[in-house]
């Protein structure tokens, strides 16, 4: 009787806890498929988070998020395996850094859609915030990784999940191989184009089976793990590195004027009414730990917020349909402004995250009326 | 609640205030056409009148290049008062200055003066009124007898807020001596600009968000709400994380401290006793008490309360139930020996507070039955007088 995925599972999770400490150490994420096939193990399916840190201690952060759930831990020169248990069953979850400076991936083998990653995704995560923030990807970060991948086979998509900005409603694509042959990537992407896509799930000939995820995450199913690090666990770092460096230092200086602000684009007209507006407000005060303080609103909304997590503050201005202006205080922490920012974003289906330079001249006629 | 919605209409009315110099202050440095000719706009001026030796505190100063001066004062003129009659005593002041700051103030408050050799005044004032004032001030001018006869007229303008673009719109009524300003040897000044505008000109958002973060106050003196909410936002969170303190924290903080972080950060020079009536407001609130060393600072995320900082403040400001319990600590207190006192009253907060059903207050809500719950109560006495 063959094994079922949980017992592979299982026999994976077992052999990387059980791991010779050395081998351990010099254990590289990318090369997790190479090293278990010489000791005689498949790998499973592998579900990533991929995180920034604003700490020199990322593997104390998660394992601090975990909390009393942990019955096993073991720190390694990459990050740290923390082992716990749900319904009475193990399963060992992984922080491992990336190639690039503070971006790590949180790495598991149970399915994402399996409450053991839920709570490592929303709890241990909550617990292990601001000093561990994910991020998410945009349309763009979805079309890269497609484009990539193309050029090692034919990318088809079976299924894809997005959200239609302009009523909330969700939105489920399948595609059965058997009718007609499968869109590829840039084909399905082209019927969201008023949609906000959350996840992808593509195969790249019989080479590689994916799930991509818009919370900067991947789940490899099958294949070519080797192209999965190249092309996926890559594109992963390299959205993540570039949240970090544009998130990082942008603390206010004494003395100094405000020269530059964060820009959230939305879709056209998408904080157009006041019930937008409002729900942007809202959306803000409900992320745990924050409270917000409202100045102006009516129809210009001028909000402030808290972080109570570690005092991060920042300005937020509504003044135009399309966009979120992010201006933040003396004290804002890349992990602060990136959860902040991905909760609106993810509630207002952001297009991108940019900065702009505040203290260019205005043209005369933006201040004649009419 | 007449007090709360009191001190909710200042709020608001002091953040419309802030708006508008934050609007004059993008005219004068940041638009193309006005900004080459200015040496330096002061949003908190503290000057000391050349004549009669007393405080002259204009809402705003625009020093220019060719060693001239505009003086800018916010009114609010309501009509059957002697509003205007005071508001000629002080621009009529304001136009005999001979010096505005050149720079902003140093770590000792001092402003830097640059000499100037002429000054123009505009008022900003709100469209209801505004035609009457300029007839009165015309009145005065043309009445030898009466002291207010400036060398050139004021320049008033209306100021009105657009709610459908979200927009302010300043206009000059032309009427009375309501002139342009002089604008001197410059090639572009207010006066000018305003007449290739048609006598209209507006106030974005969108251009003065950067200025009014940056600088979060005007030259009047902030309601206890709106410094009590900035102080909550801001600066106690920024002093927490300066100290490498961990939050909720029970921060001691002293009135000089406060009064440093808002001119280091904000360039506001707060008076010891507008931050001492900020902290009291927090006292009032179950927040802060004094201390030996200063104030304690109860320092803790209120959004049960409300999910509005100023809102959470204010409800816990004029609260009835938390007057009568004992001050709850943001964080644990450092153990106190033969309390056995405390620890009993410690139970009995507890049991009271669990019995208190937590609410979700929306934005916005008046005030409710909803009580904060959590935090450790404090070691102190429930002596606390009830706020109404």
């Amino acid at each position: 009787m063959a094994a079922s995925a949980e017992d592979h599972r299982q026999r994976f999770d077992e052999w990387l806890l059980h791991l010779d400490p050395f081998a351990l150490d010099d254990l590289d994420v990318t090369a997790l498929a190479q090293r278990a096939r010489q000791d005689g193990v498949s790998l499973p399916q592998l579900t990533f988070l991929t995180v920034i840190a604003e700490t020199d201690e990322p593997f104390a952060a998660l394992r601090h998020g975990a909390g009393h759930a942990v019955t096993a831990e073991r720190q390694t020169a990459q990050g740290g395996l923390l082992c716990t248990e749900a319904n009475g069953r193990q399963y060992v979850v992984g922080l491992w850094r990336s190639s690039m400076e503070r971006v790590h991936h949180i790495v598991a083998s149970v399915p994402v859609t399996d409450n053991r990653w839920r709570r490592v995704e929303q709890t241990w995560l909550a617990g292990a915030a601001p000093r561990l923030a994910p991020v998410i990807l945009n349309k763009h970060d979805f079309e890269d990784v497609g484009d990539a991948l193309s050029e090692h086979g034919t990318v088809e998509v079976s299924r894809l999940t997005a959200r239609v900005l302009k009523d909330n409603s969700s939105y489920t694509r399948g595609w059965q191989d058997k009718i007609a042959r499968r869109p590829t990537h840039r084909q399905a992407m082209a019927e969201t184009s008023d949609m906000l896509v959350r996840t992808v799930m593509l195969s790249v000939g019989d080479r590689l089976s994916v799930h991509l995820r818009r919370h900067a995450g991947a789940t490899y199913y099958r294949g070519d793990y080797g192209l999965f690090c190249k092309v996926i666990l890559r594109r992963l770092t390299s959205a993540a590195a570039a949240r970090l460096k544009m998130l990082t230092g942008r603390e206010r200086h004494p003395s100094q004027p405000i020269t530059e602000s964060l820009i959230m684009r939305l879709a056209e007209s998408a904080l157009s009414t006041s019930k937008e507006r409002t729900k942007l407000l809202e959306t803000v005060s409900h992320i745990s730990n924050v409270q917000v303080a409202v100045y102006h609103r009516n129809p210009y909304l001028h909000f402030a917020v808290t972080d109570y997590l570690d005092g991060s503050n920042l300005d937020v201005f509504v003044t135009e349909d399309d966009r979120v202006s992010l201006l933040p205080g003396y004290h804002a922490s890349v992990g602060s402004l990136a959860r902040i920012t991905d909760v609106i974003g993810e509630a207002l289906g952001m297009i991108d995250l940019e900065t702009e330079a505040t203290d260019e001249l205005i043209a005369d006629e933006e201040f004649f009326v009419g | 609640m007449a007090g709360a919605d009191e001190h909710r209409r200042l709020y608001r009315l002091y953040d419309r205030r802030v708006d508008l110099v934050s609007v004059a202050e993008v005219w004068f440095t940041r638009s193309k056409a006005l900004a080459p000719y200015t040496a330096h706009f002061e949003r908190f001026p503290r000057l000391v009148h050349p004549i009669d030796g007393n405080a002259a505190t204009p809402d705003f100063t625009v020093l220019f290049n060719d060693d001239t001066a505009l003086v800018g004062e916010l009114a609010h003129i309501a009509p059957g008062t002697s509003a205007v009659e005071r508001l000629a005593g002080q621009i009529g002041r304001y136009e005999t200055l001979r010096a505005v700051p050149w720079g902003p103030s140093d770590a000792s408050g001092l402003q830097p003066l640059s000499e100037v050799c002429g000054v123009d005044v505009v008022v900003f004032a709100p469209v209801s009124g505004i035609n009457q004032a300029i007839d009165e001030l015309a009145e005065m001018i043309a009445d030898p007898e009466h002291p207010y006869s400036p060398e050139h007229p004021p320049m008033l303008l209306s100021y009105s807020y657009d709610a459908d673009d979200g927009s302010y719109t300043f206009q000059r009524p032309a009427r009375g001596r309501n002139e342009h300003t002089r604008d001197h040897e410059r090639q572009e000044g207010l006066g000018r600009w305003l007449k290739r505008g048609h006598d209209e000109l507006r106030g974005l958002p969108k251009h003065f968000q950067t200025i009014k973060a940056s600088a979060r106050f005007m030259n009047d003196e902030p309601p206890q709400l709106y410094i009590a909410t900035v102080l909550w936002n801001f600066v106690l969170p920024d002093i927490a994380a300066s100290r490498d303190i961990e939050l909720p924290a029970n921060l001691t903080i002293t009135e000089q401290e406060l009064v440093e972080r808002l001119r280091d950060g904000y360039g506001y020079a707060a008076s010891i006793d507008l931050v001492r009536r900020a902290l009291d407001f927090l006292r009032v609130a179950r927040l802060g008490e004094p201390a030996v060393d200063g104030w304690r600072v109860y320092y803790r995320n209120l959004g049960r309360v409300s999910r509005d900082i100023s809102e959470a403040l204010l409800h816990e400001h004029y609260s009835k139930a938390n007057k009568t319990r004992r001050i709850r600590l943001a964080a644990p207190a450092e153990p106190v020996a033969d309390d056995a006192e405390a620890a009993e009253a410690q139970r009995a907060d507890d049991v009271r507070a669990e019995a208190i059903e937590i609410g979700d207050a929306s934005l916005f809500e008046e005030f409710d039955s909803v009580e904060e719950v959590g935090g450790q109560p404090s070691s102190a006495g429930a002596d606390e007088p009830t706020a109404e």
